[in-house]
Order: C-alpha cells, then structure tokens, then sequence
C-alpha cells in the first residue's frame, strides 16, 4: 500500500476521519489514563454515588471512588483485550483459510467443518462457558475471545484462497516445482493479506464489545479496571435506580465509540480491499 | 392535416443532462406511424438514456428537457409527454408506449409468476372487468408463439429466447402505437436473434406497431428498420433510410462503423474497430466530437458540424458532406493510435 | 431434488449437534472433574468421593461415560443443580418460554421495523433521512445492548417511571384474571424487549437498506415503472419481496448474537429466562445448568439456522428449480 492511497483512505472521508481520530484518542487515554486521572481509581470514599461536582468530574462511584479516574484506566483494557484477541483470531482464522483453501481435500473438508462449527455456535455462550470453566484472568479473556470469533475471518480467507490458487503465477509457480510452504508464503499470503488486515480490524470492534459483556456478567479480570466492569459494578449497585447517570453513561458511551470508530475504521479497508481484490482476481 | 402524415412521435433538442455535463445533447427525431427506427452507436454514445428519456424513466440524477411530442391513433389531441407529471406519464406508459428491454434476463420479477405479471400490467390500463385478464395474457403469449402454460411458470424457469418473447407479449399488453426496444436480441444466441428479429417484424406489419431499434449492431438494424439513425457522444450524426446510410454514408463514423460489418461474399479480412473510444462526457471536445478519432479530420472540424440533409432525406453532421467518394486513408487512423479502450 | 436439499441440511445440522455434545462433554468432564472440588473439603471421606464419583459416572472409562451424557442427554436428563438439586431440565423447562417470549418480540419487532426503515432508507438515498437512519443504527450497532438497557431504565423507569425496570410480574401482586395478569407481563416486557429490538435494529436496517439498494438498479423495477405502475407499487410489491429474501439467510447469521443479547439483557432485566438462568449458573460456579444452557442455546441456534434456510427455501421460487 502506498503512501498517497493509504493517505486517502484513512483521510479521504469522514469516516476514515473520525475513527482515526477517535482511535487516536483512546489510544493515548490506555496509555497515560492513569498518569492523568485525578483520583486513584479504586479508592474508595464516603461520598458514595456523588453527582458531578468540581471535585469530581463526572461524580463518584457505590464506593466512592472517582468515575473519571475509572474511565480512564479503564481504556487500556479495552484496547489491550480488543486488539490482542483479534490478532489472535486473525492468526487462527489466517491459518485455517489458508491451509484449507490451499489444500483442499480432507483438510478442507475437516477444517472447513471446523469453520462452520464456531460460525454456528452462539458466541457468547461459548465464551461464557470457556471463561467460566478458567479463572478469569487478562490472558483468558483475551485467550477465549481470540478463539471463538475466528471464524469469519476463516472462511473469507478460504474462499480468497481459492481463486489465487488457481491464478496463473500460482500455477507457473507449482509447474516450477516450488515447494507448498514457497507459494503460500509468496504468493497466496502477500495477496490474503489485505483481506485479513481489513476482517481482523472488524473483528477488533467484536473484541471490545464481547470484553464488555463477559466484564458485565462477571467474568472480567476482577483484578482491574475496565468500561465493562465499570457497568458491571454500576448494574449490582443499583446505580441506575439512584438515577446515577454520571455512572452508567461514561463507561458505555467510551465503549460505543471505541466500537464504532474501529467499525468505521474497518469498512473503509474493507471497501478499500474488496474492488482491487475482485478486479485482479476477475 | 392528414391523419396519415401526421407523426408519431416527434422529439425536438432532447437533452439529458447530469450536473454540468451532457449525456444527450440535443437529438430530433421523428417517427410516422408503423415505422421502423434503428438507433445505433457504440455503447456509452446515450441510445439507452435516449430510450428512457422517451418515457421519462430516467434515474435519479439525470435531468431532461427538450419537447417531446405523441400523436397515438384513435387520440384527437396530441400529448406533451415533456409537459406531463409523473402521475400523467404513468397513463401514457405501456397504453401508449412500451418498452423491451435488454437481456430479457432481469426484466422480469423473479419471484412472481409470468401471469400475474401480465395481470398486472393489464388490469392497469384496461376498465374493470372490461378484459377477462386469463384470455388476454393466453392470447398474448399464443401472438409470440408460446403456450399458455408458460404464464404458470417463474422467468427463471424460462429459457433466454422464451423470456424475450414473454417481455415482448408483454410489451403488446396494453396495444401500444410504438415500442421501444434496446438491444433486444443481444443476450441470445444467433438462431435465437434471428427469430426474434422475425417475431418483431411480423408484430409490426399485423399490428401496425411502430417500433424504436436501439442496438450497437448494424446487421440487426439492417434486416428489421425502415430508417436509421446514428448516434456518436449524445447526438445523431447521420440518420437516413436504411438502404441511403447503407449503401451511401455521409459521416466518417457511420462508415467506419459499417467497415466493421462481415459481409456475405465480401472480403475476408473485417476492417479493424475503430482506435480509440468515445469521449468522455465530463471532457467533450470542442468543435466536431469525432474530430479526435477521424482520419478525414481537417481545421474546419475545430467548428461544430451541424445535422443538414445532404442527400434527399438524408442527413449528416460532417463539414465534408456530401462525400462523393472516400479518400483512402492509413488504417489505423495515425490521429487516434493512441491506445484502444478495452471493452 | 427438494428431499435431498432438506435431508442435506437436516444432516448437516445434526453433524453440528453431535460436534456440540461431544464438545460439551469433553469441556465439563474432560477438563475438570466436577467431583475434585468436593474432595477437597476436610468432612468428605474418601469412600464418599467415590460413591459420588460412582454416582456422576466417572469411574467408567471415557467412551462410557461418553455414551451414557449422550443418551442422558437425549432424554432430557442434564443432571442436578449444584444450587437448587432440582434436576437442570426442569429449570430450563421453566425458562425456556420466558426467552422465547422476550427473543421473538423482539426479533419479530426489529425484523418489521428495520426492513421498514431498510425500504424509506434506499428510496431516499443520500437524502437526510437516508443518513440520519444510517448514523442512527451504526450507533445502536456499535452499543453494548446491555447499556442501551441501562439507558431505558435510566429513562423510562427512573425518570420517567412509566415501565417496570426488572422481572416478570410485580412481585405479590394477587390478579382477578388472567388478563390483568398478561398485561402486567407485556407491561414488563416493554423496557427488556425494546432494548432487543434496538440491539437488532441497526444490523437488519443495513441489511435491507443494502438488499433494496440492489433491488432498486434492477432492469425489472425499471420495466416495472414503464408499465405505468406507480411506483409505490414498484416498491412494496416488486422490489420489496425481492430484497426480503437476503434479509431471511443474513438474518439467520444473527441468531447468535440474538443468544448473546438474550444473556446480557435478561440478567439486566432480571428476565426469568435462560439468560438470566445462565448468569446465576456463572455466579454460583454452577456447571450443570451452565452446561444446561450452553446445549440449549447451540440446539436452539443450530436450529433456527435450519428454519431460515427452509424459509428462504419457501419463498424463494428459484431455489426450488436448482
């Protein structure tokens, strides 16, 4: 990708525009969240459910910590989990594809199965269940995300596969006797690529948004902070029947924005990937 | 007036326009009753928005002027479609006016039936009760030569040539005085071509049905119109009956155009297509629009070429018309090897 | 032709179903042995442990044991609340059409509305309306659906206290008839179902207004409207039901996140479905109901996959001649 065309494509339109900013800004609140927030996020204070006030921003929480020193440091999580879980699905859902688009077969025929078996079963569950049967932990969440929400990614890449092998520099290759490991490196990946980055970025938004219903239903990394441990919180308190709004908007509007900026983000590849993919395999 | 030599249709400066640029650029035409006009020109040249403006059908975006007027049979005072709303058009459409469409493919709900289809197209037009809807569309498919078990069917279950010839029935629904049909036999097969040709040719002598050609194929337009007219960047070039344009082309185009034509008996070897493409709409060029591509072009053609009849009923919009014979020329033009736009 | 396409996908679905028991299985028994925790505390003698490991089956060998959760499985028997020891069944039993109740008001409403707003979207493309409809939906697709619940709460029960905030019923509360009874239920149902609604919205919304798009550019609509219908009838009786029918397969796509939305909005709601089920079982470390549930929503998934493809089956006439 070049510089001028991936200048447009990020620049070029008010979406690329605002995800990038919005990104841009979350980005830099998971990495000094902490540094600047005003309050150590899980102190607690007698000034229980306090409304937003001089002293604190956006008011205080059932415990009376500080709610924006808590959407703050939560950031990090979010983008960590988001990020880390979708590389891992991407890396899955990347091998799958490949292996069984290349090969076809018995490979494709087990892994493609395999493929149809995550995209039918209800994620959530799925993760609930995994995540429940593990102590929840940062790793596990990221872990049990990373694994469950591969399989999109897994049969885009399959069926991109499978034109490029029957492209004419994939067959001159194998014609040439280079070996399977050369042409997937060469030239099917280089060529999926494109395709995966866009489909991965999607799934980044996946990520936070299933980060935050585990977080909600208790199975978050209890250890620290997140938007959606933050609701978590507020729900079981009862935060929303004290008429708490400082509380519960915060923490989900961050969320919605994260997801929304990554999503927009994500089309804008995906557009961007999908005519050249269909013009050059067309 | 005589009724008789009154015209069909007469369509003066139509223009289609799109922002700031032209697609259609000022095109007359003139229709009598149970004529046969072939509209031809390479694709991109406006024939399909001509057809469409006719029936002020045109998408979003595209706007359209220019007086367009209709004499139906049986009708005592002319209709301006021009001067028709939306909710005026709808009454003149398929009563008066129908069209076939390329690629009988996608002209036909796919998921309603063939007869509920013609149903509704009849019962649209026609008083209540005044047609049994079941008798009329038998009648109709019986005209183009089908049974009537073909209305229980879907149009995917029909084969290429058998949804033309229901899109044709079709189009006879509400016996309209004119059809316009673009590029109707394009999709199917040579054999197929032939009979629906045929089909359209028989429909016109029995019903007295005047009939718009649109087509980027010459040889169609030569077995089926009475006259023709050719269409290069959003105007006519050269329109005249069939056998003057054929045997007799006033504008460079037209000629290389019929270049371009196998012919029985003729040479072996067809003339190469013509280099270059046609130019862009956004980027007209100043003066003669075939200029560019033309290996007879000369300062004069920096001016703009008007429509003039050159030959009895015969017209061109060349500087050089009439053209008493042509100059032989380095083939291709050295003015246009640029590069050839891919199809 | 049309017997081998349905036993096709008949099969296929229950290959699915037998891949989830197995995966269940292996999940709950070959990871953890549920009886370990139990022998870790000091009144449990050793003769105990094995009795009850005895009792769950587990000094048989895998396949054994294997077949026995399969056909335990089959006729309903999911084993025994570690919380209430009711058996699991019976609690699922009981849930089952609370769900059922919330998931198809909710499905039902977002499906009519967002193809509603699909159709006014792509007739008025690029228009005001057009954009305001897209930005709306790409904001509720990008909401946690648990915190748009939040925000009804925060609004119609708190602010303004026109709906209950939880539950099904008032609790105590004694009804004459069964009618007051059903409207005390449908007026609990409100807030829970609308935040349904709002998290599918957006996702049919697209799907529609991009079916219709597709539709609109079709030679058909074009020869529809040469025929003098207007077009008003182009739109509801010709392009409409034509971009209906990718609505059918991309909406079955969803009934997992349906599943998904179930959970977090019933334990919002404290709906007493199999949602709510499923987060009591998370809180109380209760695997067999987890397990319970899990089981029900993949059947319950894998099983409205296979009802969209029969609908679309149906309604699509091309499908049939392939």
């Amino acid at each position: 990708m070049t510089a001028a065309r991936a200048k447009e494509l990020l620049l070029g339109s008010w979406q690329g525009r605002f995800g990038l900013a919005v990104l841009a800004f979350f980005i830099l609140m998971a990495i000094f969240g902490d540094a600047i927030a005003p309050y150590n996020p899980e102190a607690s204070s007698l000034d229980v459910l306090a409304p937003p006030s001089s002293e604190h921003l956006l008011g205080t929480t059932e415990s009376g910590a500080d709610v924006l020193s808590q959407l703050l440091a939560g950031a990090r999580i979010s983008i960590v989990v988001g990020f880390a879980a979708a590389i891992i699905s991407a890396v899955i859902g990347a091998t799958v594809g490949l292996l069984s688009g290349y090969f076809g077969g018995w490979t494709d025929r087990i892994l493609d199965g395999l493929d149809n078996w995550f995209l039918v079963i209800p994620t959530l569950p799925l993760m609930i269940v995994l995540s429940s049967l593990l102590s929840p932990s940062l790793g596990v969440l990221i872990l049990v995300i990373g694994i469950t929400s591969w399989a999109g990614t897994g049969r885009i890449v399959r069926s991109q596969v499978l034109t490029l092998r029957e492209r004419a520099f994939v067959e001159r290759a194998r014609a040439l006797g280079a070996g399977h490991g050369y042409i997937i490196r060469t030239h099917i990946l280089p060529n999926a690529l494109p395709l995966i980055f866009a489909n991965t970025v999607l799934i980044v938004a996946v990520a936070i948004l299933s980060e935050s219903a585990l977080a909600f239903l208790g199975l978050g990394d209890p250890t620290q902070i997140s938007w959606g441990t933050m609701l978590e919180n507020a729900f079981t308190s009862d935060a929303p029947s004290a008429e708490a709004w400082w509380y519960v908007v915060p923490p989900g509007l961050c969320i919605t924005l994260l997801v929304l900026a990554v999503a927009l983000l994500g089309y804008r590849f995906e557009e961007y990937v999908n005519p050249r993919l269909q013009e050059r395999s067309g | 007036m005589n009724a008789g030599s009154q015209p069909l249709l007469e369509v003066s400066d139509l223009r289609v326009t799109t922002g700031d640029h032209a697609i259609v650029d000022g095109v007359d035409l003139s229709l009598a009753p149970g004529e046969a006009l072939g509209l031809a020109g390479e694709s991109g040249c406006g024939k399909t928005t001509t057809a469409l403006s006719l029936m002020k059908l045109l998408p979003d975006g595209l706007e359209q002027s220019g007086s367009m007027i209709l004499h139906p049979p049986g009708v005592p005072e002319p209709i301006n479609l021009d001067r028709r709303t939306e909710t005026g058009m709808r009454y003149v459409r398929w009563r008066h006016i129908s069209l076939v469409f390329q690629g009988a493919m996608n002209s036909l709900d796919p998921v309603r039936k063939i007869n509920s289809q013609f149903a509704e197209a009849i019962r649209l037009h026609a008083p209540r009760g005044s047609v049994d809807v079941g008798e009329k569309t038998g009648e109709l498919l019986a005209t183009v030569g089908l049974p009537a078990a073909i209305g229980g069917r879907y149009a995917h279950q029909l084969s290429g040539g058998q949804r033309q010839r229901v899109m044709i029935a079709l189009a006879l629904a509400c016996g309209p005085s004119l059809v316009i049909a673009d590029e109707p036999t394009t999709a199917l097969d040579v054999v197929m071509q032939a009979q629906v040709l045929q089909l359209l040719e028989r429909l016109r002598e029995q019903l007295g049905l005047a009939l718009i050609l649109i087509t980027h194929d010459l040889g169609v337009l030569a077995e089926t119109c009475d006259r023709i007219a050719i269409m290069y960047a959003g105007r006519i070039v050269e329109t005249g009956t069939v056998e003057s344009v054929f045997v007799d082309p006033q504008h460079p185009y037209t000629k290389r155009l019929l270049a371009t034509l196998p012919v029985i008996g003729g040479a072996r070897e067809l003339a190469a297509p013509i280099p270059g493409g046609p130019p862009d709409p956004t980027a007209m060029p100043e003066g003669c629009r075939f200029a560019p591509r033309c290996p007879y072009a000369a300062p004069e053609c920096a001016a703009d070429p008007a429509l003039r009849e050159v030959k009895p009923a015969h017209s061109a919009a060349c500087h050089f018309a009439p053209w008493s014979s042509w100059p032989a020329v380095a083939d291709p033009a050295p003015a246009a090897t640029a590069e050839a736009v891919p199809e | 032709m049309n017997a081998r396409w349905l036993a096709g996908k008949l099969g296929a679905a229950l290959l699915t179903l037998v891949f989830v028991l197995i995966f269940n299985f292996f999940l709950f028994r070959g990871i953890g042995d549920p009886t370990a925790e139990l022998a870790r505390l000091p009144q449990s003698t050793p003769e105990e442990v094995e009795k009850l490991r005895a009792s769950y089956g587990l000094d048989k060998p895998l396949l054994g044991q294997f077949t026995d959760y399969a056909g335990d499985t089959l006729t309903f028997d999911l084993g025994i609340s570690q919380d209430t020891r009711e058996p699991v069944w019976d609690e699922i039993k009981e849930a089952i059409p609370w769900t059922l109740l919330l998931v198809g008001t909710g499905t039902l409403l977002a499906t009519v509305i967002g193809a509603w707003l699909g159709v006014v979207a792509a007739t008025k493309r690029g228009k005001r309306t057009d954009e305001g409809l897209l930005s709306f939906s790409l904001f509720t697709y990008s909401a946690p659906e648990y915190w748009i619940g939040i925000l009804l709460i925060l609004v119609f029960a708190v602010a303004i206290p026109i709906f209950p905030a939880g539950q099904q019923v008032t609790p105590g509360e004694d009804f004459s008839t069964w009618l007051a009874e059903a409207a005390d239920v449908l007026n609990h149902l409100v807030l829970p179902a609308a935040a349904m609604t709002l998290m599918l919205l957006g996702q049919y919304f697209l799907i529609m207004r991009s079916s219709m798009v597709d539709v609109l550019t079709e030679d058909f609509v074009t020869v529809k409207r040469a025929t003098g219908l207007p077009w008003h009838r182009v739109v509801s009786h010709h392009a409409v039901p034509n971009a209906l029918l990718p609505l059918v397969t991309l909406a079955a796509i969803q009934f997992g996140a349906i599943a998904g939305g179930a959970i977090t909005i019933e334990t919002l709601f404290s709906w007493p479905g199999l949602g709510d089920l499923t987060y009591q079982a998370i809180i109380d470390k209760n695997f067999p109901v987890l397990q319970g549930t899990f089981l029900v929503f993949s059947i319950a998934v894998i099983f409205a996959n296979l009802l969209a493809d029969c609908l679309y089956f149906a309604i699509d006439p091309r499908v049939k001649a392939t």
